[in-house]
């Protein structure tokens, strides 16, 4: 018993310090939603093992690990990024593009860059990483230090490494404290063998290893990159407070060091704004010095002639906008009005199509003296059984193709003779390919279901209905579709919940279809909502907006929010809930 | 009386039914054994099979170019080859070259093997050929006299109408070419004085010829000893023989031929070999062939000269008769398109011109209305106006009044003069009766207002008027200025009308242009037909006549076979007129066709083999050159320098060149093969063709470049990753669900509510949230990062809310009276959760296990976005490869790898589906 209970207490231990050095990971990472659901967990977790009345949540924790995780998080994040306009233009934070600001470099036009030299330390006639470089222009040498690193990126690159270099005098050097020494070759006075560091008794040695401009040096270029350019010096620079800064830039990449600077330094600012005294942190062009506006989530800079030019953008909080656009703004807005009512078009006639054909074939095979019924019924079941993205992509492919499919070369073409649609091509034809391989996936699911439900109803009620006189089809309006609606109905509003989000439907078969004229979001014809939405936030070839896709999501999900609850009204789930 | 029901028509049409909703399926099955490329060709059906897609995709082969690729990356040491030693890497490298070898021995081996059939082949062609020919020299006269019925039959069609068409293309067929002589029957017909002409010209040289005969063969004996002189002086009588003969013989020709490069050698060697006395009587020869020479030309001369006056008449004529209707019926046609051009302008033109013009209308309305709205002033104030006479007069203390008003009631009279002057131009413009409406009361109240001028001039003092002074003045201004606008915007109206009436005009005279152009078209039609017609026989029946006469002169195979190939292009490029004339192939033509078919059929196929075994043996030998190199090779690589292994690039450019060049020549040959296999005729060298058309489908495929693929690994990775995450949420969610199911606790009923909404969220942006969290998490947890299995099983697990709701319901169907007596009897919970109600659930949880199976198999969309690397795609990422892209028509793959996918869900589903059903309904809905 003590033995649990200690366990018990142990784990608990373990995972809040886990979970909350995650958390704060997390938050210094800047995913502040990952962090307040593994919060959320943490708290989930400690009510289940500390409270008696939580132990219902003990059987429950995996399944709320991965729910939070994998639906919640994303929920949320749905959420907060329809009120931002997160998408091209503004894919990063406010930090970010400040950071790459500050890293943009110009490198002085006309300027003649250096040529370097590198020493290495030998240890057992093996190179190491203990190097140094020596810079050379115009017949003056200086020597710098290895550079420290400062930050590395997420892969551990180097981002920005900081080094000093000071001018060479008469063959010595004094860098960082030390004293440096050039040793000349004595045949060839121009040659340089090694760099010696004096150090008080002893001296260490660097031998000349590689230059770029010596071809003899060219076997050891490898080893440079790999070991030392790649690893220390990438994104160095260099500093000496009399002398220009210099750096690796991207003109001469690993061959010459160039005078740098950069493009864009930070200031601070004292203005008035809205009535009080601000201070803030402005952006000014080191060349120009020009101020950067800001303003609607992008930095602008003035050219030449004074016109704007947009330098960056990143993420910003924008309100409603998303969602006033959507129906506000008329180039939005007409694209999602069509296409939010073709939705609710496809959806329906989807429904009905193969509802109509499924209870037909049901009522066919429900036959009493049929034979062959489970024959029939197999072998109609087919389509149903094969997954739908093979179907749909055989369909596109082998039937639709506007010039070498099956339809229009064959069946329209040489059987009936008749000129070949742009199935593919035209709207309408677009929106009818898509109802009819739809309803070719649909109906068996539908038969299926008939079937059941036909066989719930009695068949005295039959007998009873045609000894009074009723023939079939009144049988079947007053008999068969009211008994067969109380049980089928709950299944045809789920259906329709279902093609009203059938994405693959829509975008395997089409993409989408034929792009609407006239919009400036590339919207198709035969989009539904949550086609758009994947187009707009993965395939934007006139840029991505995350954001407006993600404020017709929470659209979305109100829409089949309401046709559920109906849905529920109807077959009486909500009493589930309170049992 | 009870009746037994028919089903007759529930079968018929369930069958209907179901042949239209299985057809795809049944596409499907058969486009994947196809051998040929269904999206290019014609056939729903092929009829050439082949297992070998379904092969390629399951057991991909190391073909040559496979093999070839290998070796290359070997010695880059490319793709995991450099962390190898040299012993390994040269160990590789003989494998491949074993590979390569054996393969090439195979290649040849396949065409030893077609060599046995084409021999069979060519034995029965032989047969054919000599079958073919003798009937068609039987039918040779019979055919030929055809032929001439035909062309007399078209010659007199065509002169019928123009008779110098006919007469003036057979002139020129006869001027040089080989042919030309075949006319000559057809010349003596129609230019009978030219022909006797022609050959009163060709005795002549012929009389030449003869008196030079004597001449030639003295010296022939008089030359025998110089045996160099001898063959110099034949070659100069064959020469001149030859040149003598033709029509357009020209001296200085002669000359240059035979003088200067014949006679004058000769000449050199008589004087240095030979007495004075025959060097003076060869210089008389020589005087005497050139004499000849210009008789000759003189009487050919006169022949020629006589030729091209007939032809400058015939042209004349030709000219007239049937030239002029054509270039005039084209002219006309040019005409009538470039009037409707202009018509299509000036449409446009005035189109334009309306449109502005309805705008300055609308301009002019609404400006007036501006000032008739002022008309209610008028009205309103009319009656002050009239109430003043009864007062005192009372005078203004301004002493601008007077000026003010008597500016005012000038512009106003001003104002009435332009409306009253204006009133039915307006009135045209706008036909709103409120329009008129208001200018006929303005009009009216100014009537009214302006005699009072006097009475207001008095009454200046007056508050009242004092202030609707104030009040019209300050209105005049704008009214002034609207109207200005108004007399401007007019001016322009007018403008504008006369313009668009000028427009009009002209487009009535293009129209009239146009009407009489075209009503000129079908006269001139008609003679352009006519014209063409006899063009068109005549050149059938000229056509013709050449070849009755050149079958006349077929003795062989191939010149029938040529003959034959002539005739079937000549009645493709004549086939209209020719069916006019019923002309048409014969049977016997079509024999000697076939049996040419065939003989070209074995002939590509032995140059193929030809260029093959030669290629084939190149490679070999270079092959073989770098096998004795590759170690040198590898080891200058290994030890960082650049090489490039001649060998191995030589061997890559002679496998693409070769591979381009006779692999479509190739599938021909093997298509034609497929063709004639189906003929009746070939019926006892089917089994042959069939075995060549196979064979060659084989031995392509070992060339060939196949498209990359790792289908295999695809289907296994989905079959994992859909098993583990169906089996990992089927624990989690019995587990979630349970206590939601038997206990009640706090936030039971909130909890329920909250998995139901969140299952209903569409997870499309979520896919951004999901890639962020997935690439943290691949930082600090190996394997469960982008582009791993790990992290899409981990992201797969998502679904748990949908089957909670499921298992809630099915959990609720168990009594748990079970459960209650194992807890009396000391189990814990969790004990009767683990060994009472999980088994009890058994069902469910298949349904459900099979149920997440299915969805994760078919997802693709995160899938897509979360799997980079070919080699970690799942089965539903990597069929998309299949119908995009270079692959997209390559039927045949396609459907065979969606028919090896969609098989196994097929044959789970089909035997499940009894639970399937009954699980949904059972435990999600309940009504």
């Amino acid at each position: 018993m003590k033995v649990a209970v200690l366990s018990k207490w142990v784990f608990l231990l373990v995972v809040n310090v886990l979970l909350l050095a995650v958390s704060i990971f997390l938050f210094s990472f800047g995913s502040e939603g990952l962090a307040i659901v593994t919060l959320m967990l943490l708290a989930l977790i400690d009510f289940a093992v500390i409270n008696p009345k939580g132990y219902p949540y003990r059987y429950t924790i995996p399944a709320m690990f991965f729910l939070l995780f994998l639906t919640v998080y994303p929920v949320y994040f749905t959420i907060k990024t329809a009120f931002t306009n997160y998408g091209t233009g503004h894919l990063l934070s406010r930090e970010q593009v400040v950071e790459a600001l500050l890293q943009e470099y110009v490198s002085k036009p006309g300027v003649e860059p250096f040529s370097y030299r590198v020493f290495i330390k030998m240890e057992d006639f093996k190179p190491t990483d203990k190097f140094l470089l020596l810079f050379s222009r115009n017949g003056e040498l200086y020597l710098s230090s290895p550079p420290v690193v400062e930050t590395r990126d997420s892969k551990g690159n180097v981002m920005r490494a900081v080094g000093n270099y000071e001018k060479v005098v008469q063959d010595q050097c004094i860098l960082e404290g030390e004293t440096y020494r050039i040793i000349h070759s004595f045949k060839n006075p121009e040659e340089l063998l090694a760099i010696e560091r004096v150090r008080g008794a002893g001296s260490e040695k660097f031998t000349y290893f590689f230059s770029f401009d010596d071809p003899a040096t060219l076997p050891n270029q490898r080893f440079f990159i790999s070991n030392i350019y790649l690893n220390y010096l990438s994104g160095a620079e260099w500093l000496n407070p009399l002398l220009p800064t210099v750096r690796f830039g991207s003109q001469y990449g690993f061959r010459k060091i160039v005078e740098a600077e950069r493009k864009y330094r930070l200031d601070t600012l004292t203005v008035p704004e809205n009535g009080e005294v601000v201070t803030k942190t402005v952006f000014i062009n080191t060349d120009t010095g020009n101020m950067l506006d800001e303003r609607d989530g992008f930095f602008y800079d003035r050219d030449a002639s004074g016109k704007l030019i947009t330098v960056a953008g990143y993420t910003s909080f924008v309100g409603l906008k998303n969602f006033t656009q959507m129906l506000g703004d008329p180039r939005l807005s007409r694209p999602f009005l069509r296409i939010f009512w073709w939705t609710l078009t496809w959806a329906t006639l989807s429904v009905l199509f193969s509802f109509t054909i499924g209870l037909g074939l049901a009522l066919m095979l429900n036959e009493k003296g049929l034979a062959g019924k489970t024959f029939y019924r197999t072998l109609l079941i087919l389509p149903w059984a094969i997954p739908s993205f093979i179907s749909v992509l055989v369909w596109r492919n082998g039937f639709f193709n506007e010039t070498y499919g099956i339809m229009n070369k064959i069946i329209l073409g040489q059987w009936f003779g008749i000129d070949p649609v742009r199935w593919l091509g035209d709207p309408f034809w677009a929106k009818a390919a898509c109802l009819i391989v739809n309803t070719w996936l649909g109906f068996p699911y539908m038969m299926t279901v008939s079937l059941g439900a036909l066989q719930s109803i009695p068949a005295e009620l039959y007998e009873a209905a045609s000894m009074d006189g009723a023939g079939p089809v009144r049988r079947f309006r007053k008999i068969t579709l009211p008994l067969l609606m109380t049980s089928v109905a709950p299944l045809l509003v789920g259906s329709f919940a279902f093609n009203f989000n059938n994405f693959v439907g829509i975008y395997l078969l089409t993409q989408g279809g034929p792009e609407m004229p006239n919009s400036i979001t590339n919207a198709g014809s035969t989009d539904i909502l949550i086609s758009y939405t994947y187009k707009l936030a993965f395939e934007g070839s006139r840029g991505q907006n995350f954001g407006y896709a993600a404020a017709i999501t929470l659209f979305i999900f109100l829409m089949v929010v309401g046709i559920s609850a109906i849905n529920f009204k109807i077959s009486g789930t909500f009493e589930e809930v309170n049992r | 009386m009870i009746r037994r029901k028919r089903y007759w028509p529930h079968h018929i049409a369930l069958a209907i039914i179901l042949v239209v909703v299985l057809f795809p399926l049944f596409w499907v099955a058969s486009t994947s054994v196809r051998r040929d490329n269904a999206a290019f060709s014609n056939k729903i059906l092929g009829n050439r099979y082949t297992l070998q897609n379904y092969v390629d995709l399951l057991f991909p082969a190391q073909n040559l170019p496979v093999v070839f690729n290998d070796m290359t990356n070997i010695l880059n040491l490319s793709e995991g080859y450099a962390e190898k030693t040299q012993q390994q890497l040269e160990k590789k490298l003989d494998k491949d070259i074993a590979r390569v070898n054996q393969q090439l021995d195979r290649s040849e081996e396949f065409f030893d093997d077609m060599d046995t059939r084409i021999d069979k082949i060519s034995s029965f062609l032989e047969d054919q050929k000599s079958t073919a020919m003798a009937a068609f020299l039987e039918s040779k006269p019979s055919q030929s006299q055809l032929l001439l019925q035909v062309s007399e039959a078209a010659r007199q069609r065509s002169q019928q109408n123009h008779s110098s068409v006919y007469r003036s293309m057979l002139l020129s067929s006869l001027e040089g070419g080989e042919d030309s002589e075949k006319f000559l029957p057809l010349f003596q017909q129609e230019f009978p004085e030219l022909y006797n002409a022609f050959t009163a010209a060709q005795t002549q040289v012929q009389v030449f010829l003869d008196s030079l005969d004597p001449a030639w063969s003295q010296w022939e004996t008089t030359l025998a000893q110089d045996p160099e002189a001898l063959t110099l002086l034949q070659q100069a009588r064959e020469r001149t023989e030859a040149l003598f003969g033709q029509m357009d013989f020209s001296y200085s020709r002669w000359f240059r031929d035979v003088s200067v490069k014949l006679l004058n050698p000769i000449g050199n060697r008589v004087d240095s070999l030979f007495a004075e006395t025959i060097q003076s009587s060869w210089e008389e020869m020589v005087t005497f062939c050139k004499d000849t020479a210009r008789e000759v030309e003189s009487s050919w001369e006169q022949y020629t000269s006589a030729v091209s006056e007939q032809k400058q008449t015939l042209s004349a004529q030709s000219q007239g008769e049937y030239l002029q209707p054509i270039q005039e019926y084209e002219q006309l046609q040019n005409s009538i398109a470039s009037l409707q051009n202009s018509l299509l302008q000036k449409q446009l033109e005035a189109d334009e011109l309306l449109s502005q013009q309805n705008t300055n209308e609308e301009r002019l309305v609404f400006l007036t209305s501006q000032i008739l709205s002022n008309a209610s002033f008028f009205n309103d104030t009319l009656p002050l106006l009239s109430s003043i006479d009864t007062t005192e007069p009372q005078p203004s203390t301004d002493p601008f009044f007077a000026g003010k008003v008597e500016t005012a009631f000038s512009n106003l009279q001003g104002i009435h003069d332009f409306f009253a002057k204006n009133r039915g131009t307006l009135l045209s413009i706008s036909s709103a009766p409120e329009f008129s409406r208001n200018m006929d009361s303005l009009l009216t109240s100014l009537e009214q207002w302006l005699p009072n001028k006097d009475a207001v001039l008095e009454h200046g003092g007056n508050a009242a008027i004092r202030d609707t002074m104030g009040v019209l003045l300050a209105t005049n201004q704008s009214i002034l200025l609207s109207l200005e606008d108004v007399r401007e915007t007019m001016a322009v109206l007018e403008e504008q009308r006369a313009q668009v009436a000028g427009v009009t005009q002209q487009k009535q005279a293009l129209q009239d242009q146009l009407s009489s152009a075209t009503s000129r078209l079908p006269e001139l039609e008609q003679q352009w037909v006519a014209a063409r017609a006899s063009e068109e026989f005549a050149s059938l029946s000229l056509g013709v006549f050449l070849l009755s006469q050149q079958l006349l002169e077929i003795t062989t195979f191939p010149q029938a076979a040529s003959w034959v190939n002539t005739y079937q292009d000549f009645l493709d490029d004549h086939a209209l007129r020719a069916q006019e004339m019923n002309l048409s192939f014969s049977p016997s033509c079509n024999d000697v066709l076939l049996a040419w078919d065939l003989h070209s059929f074995v002939e590509s196929y032995t140059l193929q083999k030809a260029n093959i075994k030669e290629r084939v043996g190149l490679i070999r030998s270079k092959l073989a050159a770098f096998d004795q190199r590759k170690g040198v090779y590898l080891s200058l690589k290994l030890s960082g320098a650049t090489i490039q292994a001649l060998e191995l690039s030589e061997i890559q450019d002679l496998y693409s060149s070769g591979y381009e060049s006779y692999s479509a020549v190739l599938n021909r040959i093997a298509r034609k093969a497929n063709d004639f296999s189906q003929m009746e005729e070939f019926g006892s060298i089917r089994s042959s063709l069939r075995f060549i058309d196979k064979q060659l489908f084989y031995f392509l495929q070992m060339w060939e470049k196949k498209p990359e693929q790792k289908f295999l690994m695809w289907l296994v990775n989905s079959v994992l990753v859909a098993g583990i995450s169906a089996a990992a949420t089927v624990i989690v969610c019995a587990l979630g669900a349970y206590p939601f199911s038997r206990m009640r606790f706090p936030g039971r009923r909130n909890g329920l509510l909250f998995l139901l909404l969140i299952q209903m969220f569409p997870t499309v942006m979520g896919m951004i949230a999901l890639y962020t969290l997935l690439q943290i998490m691949g930082k600090y947890i190996p394997g469960m990062g982008l582009d791993t299995l790990g992290g899409l099983i981990f992201v797969y697990m998502g679904q748990v809310a949908f089957n909670m709701w499921l298992l809630k319901g099915y959990f609720d169907t168990i009594p748990d009276s079970m459960e209650e007596s194992a807890m009396i009897d000391g189990a814990t919970r969790f004990q009767t959760f683990w060994r009472i109600v999980l088994p009890l659930a058994r069902p469910i949880l298949a349904v459900i296990f099979i149920l997440v199976f299915f969805g994760t198999y078919s997802e693709f969309v995160l899938a897509r976005i979360i799997l980079q690397r070919p080699d970690n795609y799942t089965y539903a990422v990597g069929l998309q490869s299949f119908s995009n892209g270079p692959y997209q028509m390559e039927w045949g793959l396609f459907t065979a790898a969606a028919l090896l996918g969609a098989i196994p869900m097929l044959i789970v589903f089909l035997s499940m589906q009894r639970h399937l059903v009954g699980g949904l309904t059972t435990g999600a809905v309940k009504g």
